[in-house]
């Protein structure tokens, strides 16, 4: 379960699909769009065909309502700027749904057939498997048992008025269906996705301690250079001589301290350069002046492995896409009262239905990463803010 | 780490959960029939629905080995087995139940879903809907077969066909959803190895920092220092030792870093007594306290870690405490080495220390957050100065997330 609002730390005990493959979730939006709009109109259509049946017209169009309700959520909370789903949400989906279910059951209590079900127990059970990529594996099997539990129940209750040939248990069970199969198809199917990232991650883990362990030695080798290129200008030419000659003379002494100046600054500046400026400086290149960056407490380098990954990926996206002028570019990152806000500050090159459709992968991964990521466009100009925890 | 799966895996995994999905439904479908069918039989015994219920059970076997193995063969087997069963099934259900009704159509119609899902099973689009098309065919036929031989009439129910035109819509959505973001991902995936490389290099030059911080800028500042004329010998012997340091092959390399497990050493053959040593030939009086024998609960990295930088303490203590007494103290837990090194010179105040003092920042608090220990500095300027030092016991990896990163 979610233990926390914020997105990039949230603690489930079994991740949602949608916090270890945002791009994947968004990917299958579609099917969860449709799966709104599918209840509505067949909750819809079903009323409207099944009009002369209805005994209360108001708890019908209220059933209704409910839906559209339903549907509002599906569609507004699965929007990969509101990413992460939240266990809230998922109990307002699903409780409208049965709500919806025991409305529509009301309307047409003393009508015949399985029929008293109406569509109610579908609209549920579409419910429970649309909401699969967002909710942890456990939630869905509660929410979904619970569910169907309720709509059981309701069937129940109308079992009493009902005319039907079929027993109070068999329209139990026939209300169950729908929810108790398609919430529990949901949690397989999130189920064996989870299982799917987590088998490869392990995989890839394996793979890249290997991966490091063989660049290791070259990238040591390529650093001792670079250090030994620097030395070898000055210092072991002062070194050599010291160490044969053994007097030291006054300009000894002046190139010794003039090298452990110079040598001092260039370990100075890079000891205060984070990841975030060499990233942006590789990805830059000519068009970095050095100032792109503003992190003046240091905060870059509190940032977890998937955040910095999201961030590298944004940066490159920005400079190879043509949705943003990547020369006004600006990202300063401050300090707030529980760890870092970032804002990131650009000019807009393309029409808003294309930066939008183009970076919204993005905006999907950096919502689930990060923590409150909001994005306002105030033409031409882009701002992006999201935050995150610090130590 | 990247974040999701890499695009060619998706596909296969998408359509694995599918598979999952279909099967699943399929089988609480025909347990809730057997619910349905036990429920009704309890009701009234004189029922013979027994063999209604015993057609179910072999339907319940091929899900779960088509859930298990997902090959073209047992998808057959359980549209063959399922297609006999439903008939079975369907036989004792209409003879069984008068009237057929609501409960009847209510029976026949989960067997029927649950032998059509199972073009879940199918590992392309086309496949599954192949594949439901086939079981939704041999199931309506089952059904209808057994209610023209009882009945006369065909028993199609559009509830199963409606299950069968979701089934299909959700397969193509799912197939053509897929493909939006594939360079985004692979993106993310760049990233991920970039960041790693990044991390794997900042390890390297942070090690290299501390190195050449020890040697070469120690060195460099004791030469400018030096009073004018004859070497000292010890300063003449280091600057050998630095040059040999320098220009060997491989003084960044993981076994020259790390150092190895052969070296975690009893206090007198340890890293640490030899840089105590060497900071008393300075002039520092150093009183070791506490448990000697815990250094050997440090690895070797741990060890090679911990040496320099209760020697860059030492030195600290030379340099500015305007003492030369200092104390180590050594004790242990289970899971790490704490090492603890005071004077009681004038201390400091860390937060009025410029940018440029790289000797606690680089020899001591980034080479040991670098094999994941900790450092604590108290210092009161005129009461002296402590420094904490803890390393984690045993081997612990340079992980790649999080720490150690610029």
């Amino acid at each position: 379960m979610s233990t926390t609002t914020a997105p990039g730390h949230v603690i489930e005990d079994q991740p949602a699909i949608q916090q270890l493959d945002p791009l994947g979730t968004l990917d299958g939006r579609p099917v969860t769009v449709l799966a709104a709009l599918g209840i509505l109109l067949f909750s819809a259509i079903s009323t409207a065909v099944d009009v002369s049946n209805l005994l209360h017209i108001g708890l019908a169009v209220a059933a209704i309502v409910a839906v559209l309700v339903t549907a509002i959520v599906l569609v507004i909370a699965s929007d990969p700027l509101r990413a992460p789903f939240t266990p809230a949400m998922h109990a307002l989906a699903v409780g409208t749904a049965v709500l919806a279910c025991a409305l529509s059951s009301a309307s047409m209590i003393d009508t015949v057939g399985l029929a008293t079900l109406g569509w109610g127990p579908i609209v549920v059970g579409v419910t429970c498997i649309a909401l699969a990529p967002y909710r942890p594996v456990s939630e869905l099997i509660t929410v979904g048992v619970v569910a169907s539990i309720f709509t059981g129940f309701i069937a129940l209750v109308g079992s009493g008025s009902s005319t039907s040939d079929a027993g109070p248990m068999i329209l139990a069970l026939s209300s169950i269906t729908p929810v108790l199969t398609m919430s529990l198809g949901g949690a397989a199917f999130a189920g064996s996705l989870a299982h799917s990232h987590q088998r490869w991650e392990s995989r890839v883990k394996y793979a890249s301690g290997r991966q490091r362990e063989r660049q290791h030695q070259s990238m040591a080798r390529s650093v001792q250079q670079d250090r030994i290129t620097i030395l070898n200008r000055d210092v072991v030419p002062l070194f050599t001589e010291m160490a044969t000659r053994g007097i030291v003379s006054p300009e000894d002494r002046e190139n010794a301290a003039r090298y452990a100046a110079s040598l001092r600054e260039l370990m100075v500046n890079e000891v205060n350069r984070s990841w975030l400026e060499v990233a942006v400086s590789n990805s830059f290149g000519p068009l970095d002046d050095g100032h792109r960056v503003v992190d003046p407490h240091r905060l870059a380098p509190a940032m977890t492995a998937h955040q910095r990954t999201a961030l590298r990926a944004a940066v490159l996206a920005v400079v190879t896409g043509r949705e943003l002028r990547p020369e006004s570019v600006r990202l300063a990152i401050e300090r707030t009262a529980t760890g870092a806000l970032v804002t990131v500050h650009a000019t807009v090159a393309s029409s808003e239905s294309s930066w939008r459709s183009s970076l919204a992968p993005y905006f999907a991964v950096l919502r689930v990463v990060f923590t409150g990521l909001r994005v306002s466009y105030r033409s031409p100009t882009l701002t992006i803010r999201f935050t995150y925890d610090t130590p | 780490m990247s974040i999701g799966l890499p695009a060619h895996l998706r596909q296969r995994s998408v359509s694995r959960a599918f598979a999952r999905t279909a099967n699943t439904v399929a089988a609480v479908c025909i347990s809730v029939t057997l619910a349905g069918v036990l429920s009704i039989f309890a009701g009234d015994p004189s029922l013979s629905l027994w063999p209604a219920a015993a057609a179910l059970v072999p339907m319940l076997v091929t899900v779960w080995l088509v859930n298990r193995y997902r090959t073209t063969f047992f998808t057959a087997a359980h549209i063959v087995i399922g297609g006999l069963a439903i008939y079975w099934f369907s036989l004792t259900v209409i003879s069984q139940i008068n009237p057929f009704g609501d409960v009847g159509h209510f029976l026949l119609d989960l067997p029927r879903v649950a032998l059509m899902l199972i073009g879940g099973a199918g590992l392309t689009m086309v496949a599954g809907i192949a594949w439901c098309t086939v079981g939704l065919i041999v199931a309506e036929a089952a059904v209808s077969l057994a209610a023209w031989q009882l009945l006369g009439v065909l028993l199609i129910d559009p509830a199963v066909l409606a299950a069968y035109s979701i089934v299909v819509v959700v397969l193509v959505t799912m197939r053509f959803s897929q493909r939006g973001v594939r360079r985004v991902q692979s993106r993310l995936h760049r990233a991920a190895r970039d960041d790693e490389m990044a991390t794997l290099r900042y390890g390297i030059e942070a090690t290299s920092a501390a190195v050449m911080h020890d040697t070469v800028l120690g060195h460099l500042a004791a030469i400018a220092n030096a009073p004018f004329g004859a070497l000292s010998t010890p300063l003449q012997e280091q600057i050998v030792r630095d040059l040999e340091v320098l220009v060997g092959e491989e003084w960044l390399s993981e076994s020259a870093t790390n150092g190895e497990d052969s070296a975690r050493a009893d206090w007198q053959s340890s890293e640490l007594l030899a840089v105590i040593t060497e900071v008393r030939q300075e002039g520092l009086e150093v009183e070791v306290t506490g448990d000697l024998t815990s250094l050997s609960l440090l690895d070797g990295r741990g060890a090679s870690a911990l040496a320099p930088a209760v020697r860059q303490c030492l030195v600290n203590v030379i340099k500015h405490s305007g003492v030369m007494q200092a104390e180590v103290a050594i004790f242990a837990s289970p899971t790490e080495v704490s090492v603890l090194v005071v004077d009681a010179g004038k201390g400091f105040d860390e937060a009025e220390t410029g940018d440029d003092r790289l000797g606690l920042k680089h020899s001591v608090r980034r080479r040991i957050e670098l094999v994941e220990g900790t450092v604590q500095v108290w210092s009161t300027p005129g009461r002296g100065t402590s420094v904490m030092i803890r390393v984690p016991a045993g081997a612990q990896k340079l992980s790649a997330a999080g720490s150690g990163v610029p």
